[in-house]
């Protein structure tokens, strides 16, 4: 089974709370333990964040969650071209990825901004 | 579709100092209530503010910084910001931003865990 669940940014940055909500219950119908919920949820919390933190006014991004094979794997990409000169999204040090780097099993950056990827991230989920 | 409210409530003691006691999930979306109220309770000029954070079900790094915001703001007038309660979920979110042992060494009290 292949589970997708999706938020617009920065549309919908009032409905982050609820989406992380929604991401928490699926996994815990999945068996997922309490802790491992814990960080998937702190995890897309801090790059929603992040990536709130450095879009520019009128820019928009998708992050995507999918969950398959025992792993959850959270997306960035960037709707349209994305401007070469500008920093990547986890060039900045910060908090919020200092806990992504932690959390989670990979993190991945992609430097061809031509095509909007910004970054992955995989964490592998436990089941009681 | 609503988002949850953060329940954020004000407790004036004897001595002049304030306890605000905090209860949800203080993620990107509710960060803004918090700052807003912070910084009313700061402009009171309170002797002192306790964080009470005990009822905190989510915190990630924004509401973390909105905390740390606030003590730099309340040291410019000489004011001490510091948490008297915590939960599980804050108290593991400080450790993971290792900033426990800024505010460890203050934390008087901790709920039991919450998640």
């Amino acid at each position: 089974m292949r589970l997708e669940l999706g938020v617009r940014l920065l549309q919908d940055v009032d409905e982050l709370t609820t989406f992380r909500h929604l991401l928490d219950g699926a996994l815990a119908t999945l068996g997922v333990t309490e802790d491992c919920r814990a960080d998937v949820g702190l995890i897309v919390s801090e790059i929603c964040a992040h990536v709130v933190s450095y879009l520019a006014k009128g820019d928009h991004a998708q992050v995507g969650v999918a969950v398959a094979d025992g792993m959850c794997v959270v997306e960035v990409r960037a709707d349209g071209d994305v401007d070469p000169q500008r920093p990547n999204v986890l060039a900045e040090s910060g908090r919020g990825l200092r806990i992504v780097s932690q959390l989670a099993d990979n993190v991945a950056v992609f430097a061809d901004h031509s095509h909007g990827l910004l970054l992955r991230a995989g964490k592998k989920l436990v089941t009681a | 579709m609503s988002r949850d409210r953060l329940d954020i409530s004000v407790v004036p003691g004897d001595d002049g100092a304030v306890t605000v006691a905090v209860a949800g999930e203080i993620d990107l979306p509710h960060a803004r209530d918090l700052v807003v109220a912070l910084r009313e309770v700061l402009a009171a000029g309170p002797a002192a503010v306790a964080l009470d954070l005990s009822g905190v079900t989510f915190i990630d790094s924004t509401g973390i910084q909105v905390l740390m915001g606030a003590r730099a703001d309340a040291a410019t007038t000489g004011t001490e910001v510091r948490i008297a309660k915590t939960s599980a979920p804050v108290q593991r979110v400080l450790h993971l931003t290792g900033l426990l042992e800024t505010f460890g060494r203050e934390i008087g009290e901790r709920s039991p865990p919450v998640l």
